[in-house]
């Protein structure tokens, strides 16, 4: 995935979003320098990860221009193909498509 | 020939009134002409419109395949359905065509909308789901942990 967002970097934004309370955005931060990821890490607030019924690791929402779903997926699923389709579709959908 | 000027008065004012009531029957009979052919247009503005709604509802009943659509990867069919209510859309139907929003319902799986949330960034600002759908930006969230 790492290799593939940068190509659609322009198109939408990817937000690697913790999961864990107890690791603050400095910690997240840090994971991702070393990991060499090209997104950005955000912190849930709120109910956020409760209202998003984000229930197990690695989960993963697509949403389009209009802020609609069109992708939602959980650990071990999907593919490199399948995650090429989809930032396709939100680029898409960036461009009015 | 001598007309007293009680009868030439009198004489005038039937005139008068003769000419008066004819205009004003004339003037009636045009305003009737006239609001009638107001509402055949009111009429005709009113269907007129009715031309695009057809696209744009149609639109809007195809989201309801998004909700039916099972949650995995290989559904990516939504993005292929044509968003009617985007601006284009509704700027095709006519001048005073308002764009609507598409209407989704509420929800965490495809072709629902997610309840509002917000997210914390790095240099402290928030960004929250409402800011993405209003500046139009796709997103990709994907949840972890460093453990």
């Amino acid at each position: 995935m790492k290799e593939i967002y940068p190509e659609f970097a322009d198109d939408f934004t990817f937000y690697a979003v913790g999961t864990d309370p107890s690791e603050r955005l400095d910690k997240l931060e840090a994971y991702r320098e070393q990991e060499g990821h090209p997104w950005l890490v955000a912190e849930a607030t709120g109910t956020m990860l409760k209202d998003l019924k984000v229930l197990v690791q690695s989960t993963k929402i697509g949403l389009d221009s209009q802020g609609v779903i069109i992708y939602r997926d959980g650990y071990g699923q999907g593919d490199e193909e399948t995650w090429r389709q989809v930032f396709q579709e939100l680029a898409a959908s960036a461009a009015g498509g | 020939m001598n007309i007293s000027p009680n009868r030439l008065i009198l004489s005038l004012i039937v005139i008068a009134l003769t000419l008066g009531i004819a205009c004003a029957s004339s003037a009636t009979d045009t305003s009737a002409l006239t609001a009638s052919g107001a509402e055949a247009s009111l009429e005709k503005q009113a269907t007129a419109p009715a031309n695009p709604a057809p696209v744009a509802s149609a639109g809007t009943e195809a989201s309801p395949e998004k909700t039916d659509a099972p949650v995995g990867g290989s559904n990516l069919n939504p993005m292929d359905t044509p968003v009617a209510a985007s601006p284009s859309a509704g700027a095709v139907g006519s001048a005073d065509a308002v764009p609507e929003k598409k209407t989704v319902p509420v929800g965490v799986f495809v072709g629902e909308r997610p309840p509002d949330f917000a997210m914390l960034l790095l240099d402290g600002s928030t960004v929250t789901s409402e800011e993405l759908a209003l500046e139009g930006k796709p997103a990709f969230l994907m949840f972890f942990a460093t453990w």
